[in-house]
């Protein structure tokens, strides 16, 4: 699949009016007519475009906070309206459930009420490196590119939850978005995710109206989204309307059988794992990425070569990153940065020599703060394909 | 010798062209029964998404009737049998395992991503043991 430009996004805006009253839907497949453009995107590997899914480009990953116009798409259904429109009217966020007090806030109201935070936060979709399995699994074909780490502004999710009060019995908070399902049923849910209480409670979990300084663009939720970040990036719901505090484990849309979900022990690739044996993914396994160069790098000169990247980890800091030019025969150390804040990715720096000329393959190893390192292979293969942390390997020739 | 052929070649051509269902302005038996398939995934499938999902994957027929099954929960209303039999021939001749991956592990995408750069993908198998023919 080729990387396919977005359209520009002035001439997209000028055909949102002449286009006014036709649905959310409607537009994003005329958007896609024109080669793959995804709206306000651009430069991303698109792999669908109805429902819309992209990831972003490993170069385009180089940045510190991932623009808005690069963070890549994963939707489970259309576009809402209201994401395309960015009008407020009719929007309200409930909390209910296993609460004391049923809560209903408008945009205004959680922000005057709640500590506004910002946090660079991690987001990775489980099935990031999906396309490595062998044998392969369905869904999504992400190759490197579904993960990015953005600015988040909003108010923290436990101080929202506090004010109505949660119960002894809660267990679990699921959200549901105004996103429609494919099927164009208004009854159909395209997905309902959520999480256990313990990471809802989680101080870097945040309900967020702004990424990277600006209000949440159309595929990333506008105008509230969840951002739990260290889990999949699918229990971070967008275009959120209702918060439901439950008194069990949550069994929306993309909860239950094999989404998002893994078997409790190892199995040979291929298997076929009964249903009851799979359990839901919780915090993603540690990894990193090299940004700089690209693979397929010709490095002259004889010098040195300078090599940077990020690293991240699901449940706690990384604490060490390595990199290796001969296939894990010798490990030299790299220069790793403290996190900004929790959640947010790490950046390495190191540099290579390379004595004879050739063809090399750089791996990078990240260790997380608990000394789990990134296998070298792919890892655990499971029916739907998740959580491939495997090392990125880039390919070099000194000249 | 290759006067020989290009006589025998000479022969054949009027047969040929005869023989040709296209040479006569009828599409090719092939042709014909993809175009049917491809329009049963038109209207059956593609309402609800475009055809990525399904271009991404090559399955045996079992593992694309376990798709259609899955289909079902996401929505789809379930096929008459005659025309789920029809799809499913047309997934397994179309969208059937590859002969080979040329670089298993690294992924369906990689392929075509070596087409402009052949060297740029790392070409280490990273786990051979593993690996199986699908
Ligand atoms: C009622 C709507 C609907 C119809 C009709 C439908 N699908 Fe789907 N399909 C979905 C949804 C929803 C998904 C999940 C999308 C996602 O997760 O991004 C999906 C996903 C898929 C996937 C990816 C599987 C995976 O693991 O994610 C394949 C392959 C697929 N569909 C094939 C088909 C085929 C073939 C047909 C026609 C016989 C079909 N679909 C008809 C709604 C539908």
């Amino acid at each position: 699949m080729k990387p396919v430009s977005g359209l520009s996004r002035r001439r997209f805006i000028g055909a949102v009016p002449v286009a006014a009253g036709v649905s959310a839907l409607a537009l994003e497949r005329a958007a896609g007519q024109g080669g793959g453009a995804v709206f306000g995107k651009s430069g991303l590997r698109i792999l669908s475009e109805r429902p819309v899914n992209a990831e972003t480009l490993v170069a385009d990953l180089d940045p510190r906070y991932t623009s808005n116009d690069k963070h890549f798409v994963r939707n489970n259904g259309g576009l809402p309206e209201r994401a395309l429109s960015g009008s407020l009217e009719g929007w309200s966020l409930r909390i209910d459930g296993e609460v004391g007090n049923t809560l209903e806030f408008s945009l205004d109201d959680l922000q005057a009420r709640f500590e506004t935070v910002s946090r660079a936060l991690v987001l990775e979709c489980a099935g990031n490196g999906r396309a490595a399995f062998q044998p392969g699994a369905s869904g999504n074909q992400w190759w490197l590119g579904a993960v990015g780490c953005a600015r988040y502004t909003g108010v923290r999710l436990r101080d929202v939850l506090g004010a109505a009060g949660v119960r002894d019995t809660a267990v679990y908070v699921a959200y549901y978005g105004e996103d429609p399902h494919l099927s164009g049923n208004p009854d159909d849910v395209p997905i309902s995710r959520g999480v256990p209480l313990s990471k809802a409670m989680d101080e870097s979990t945040l309900l967020a109206w702004e990424m990277n300084g600006e209000p949440l663009p159309p595929h990333h939720g506008f105008p509230l989204r969840i951002v739990a970040p260290g889990f999949p990036a699918s229990v971070s719901g967008k275009w959120l309307r209702r918060l439901w505090v439950r008194d069990q484990v949550h069994d929306g849309p993309k909860m239950m059988g094999y989404s998002y979900r893994v078997p409790r022990y190892p199995v040979a690739p291929g298997t076929d794992v009964p249903e009851e044996d799979m359990e839901i993914i919780g915090p993603m396994p540690v990894k990193s990425i090299i940004t700089r160069p690209e693979t397929g790098v010709r490095h002259a000169g004889g010098g040195p070569l300078a090599i940077r990247g990020w690293a991240w980890a699901g449940d706690g800091p990384v604490n060490a990153m390595h990199l290796s030019a001969d296939f894990g025969t010798t490990w030299l150390p790299c220069q790793l940065e403290e996190p900004e804040n929790p959640f947010a990715w790490q950046r390495f720096e190191g540099s290579v020599a390379f004595d004879i000329p050739g063809h090399y393959e750089l791996w990078a190893r990240a260790t997380d703060h608990q000394g789990r390192q990134q296998p070298m292979v792919v890892p655990g293969w499971n029916p739907r394909g998740y959580l491939n942390n495997a090392m990125h390997r880039i390919a070099v020739t000194a000249l | 010798m290759k006067r020989l052929l290009l006589a025998g070649a000479i022969a054949l051509l009027p047969v040929a062209a005869f023989a040709n269902p296209e040479e006569r302005g009828l599409p090719a038996l092939a042709a014909v029964q993809e175009s049917d398939g491809q329009a049963l995934i038109d209207e059956n499938c593609l309402y609800c998404h475009d055809d990525s999902y399904i271009r991404a994957l090559h399955l045996p027929r079992e593992e694309w009737e376990g798709v259609l099954d899955m289909m079902i929960g996401m929505g789809m209303p379930p096929l008459d049998p005659e025309v789920q039999e029809q799809i499913l021939d047309y997934l397994e001749e179309e969208h059937g395992p590859r002969e080979s991956s040329p670089s298993p592990g690294a992924g369906a995408s990689a392929d075509a991503e070596t087409e402009d750069l052949p060297w740029a993908f790392p070409r280490y198998r990273p786990n051979p043991l593993f690996w199986r023919e699908r």
